[in-house]
């Protein structure tokens, strides 16, 4: 448990990283260094989006496995990694 | 030369240019229908991509703005274990880029 929270602290700690949030595959945060709203909203939206993802990779290739998505907006970038059992999600100011 | 055709060179060139990168498997453009309107794959793979893509797109998109009405997708990618899939949307159309990262 105490390398999980490690691991977010290094990560929250990058320069430009705004958020990190570890979540289930049921949907439930189990960890966050956003407020609770904002960790509840981004699960919910998220993680329809990481599905979708993952069932395009499988449908063209089913020996295929997801690695990470990497969603660029105006404002940021948001990546998204996941395996069996949870997926990460992390929020950065873009690159420069 | 009209400016049509001046405009269709222009991407049959950038088209050449991303193709002839190291590993970069195939180029898909696809119009804001999810109709493809070129690529360099074979005609299964570029339907089934682009229907699978463009549904992705909208989703990615819609999410975005759920979490912010005021943000917008610039652009996506989908790494895996064999390649990786870049996707460019534009107003009217999108670039799907497929590459093996590795190569």
């Amino acid at each position: 448990m105490a390398e999980v929270d490690e691991i977010v602290k290094r990560l929250q700690a990058q320069k430009g990283v705004e958020g990190v949030i570890i979540a289930n595959s049921e949907g439930i945060a189990i960890r966050s260094t956003l407020e609770d709203q904002h960790t509840v909203q981004y699960v919910a939206l998220i993680q329809p989006l990481l599905v979708k993802a993952k069932k395009m990779l499988q449908e063209m290739d089913p020996s295929d496995d997801f690695t990470y998505l990497r969603v660029r907006t105006e404002k940021n970038e948001i990546i998204i990694t996941a395996d069996k059992e949870y997926f990460m999600v992390a929020i950065q100011k873009p690159a420069p | 030369m009209s400016l049509r055709r001046k405009k269709g060179a222009e991407v049959e060139e950038t088209l050449k240019r991303i193709q002839s990168q190291k590993g970069v498997q195939g180029i898909i453009i696809v119009n804001s229908e999810g109709i493809p309107v070129k690529s360099t794959l074979d005609n299964q793979s570029t339907v089934q991509y682009s229907a699978l893509i463009h549904q992705l797109v909208m989703k990615a998109r819609s999410t975005l703005r759920d979490i912010d009405p005021q943000n917008d997708l610039t652009f996506l990618r989908v790494r895996s274990k064999k390649n990786e899939i870049m996707i460019a949307p534009d107003k009217d159309y999108f670039l799907i880029v497929i590459q093996n990262p590795s190569a």
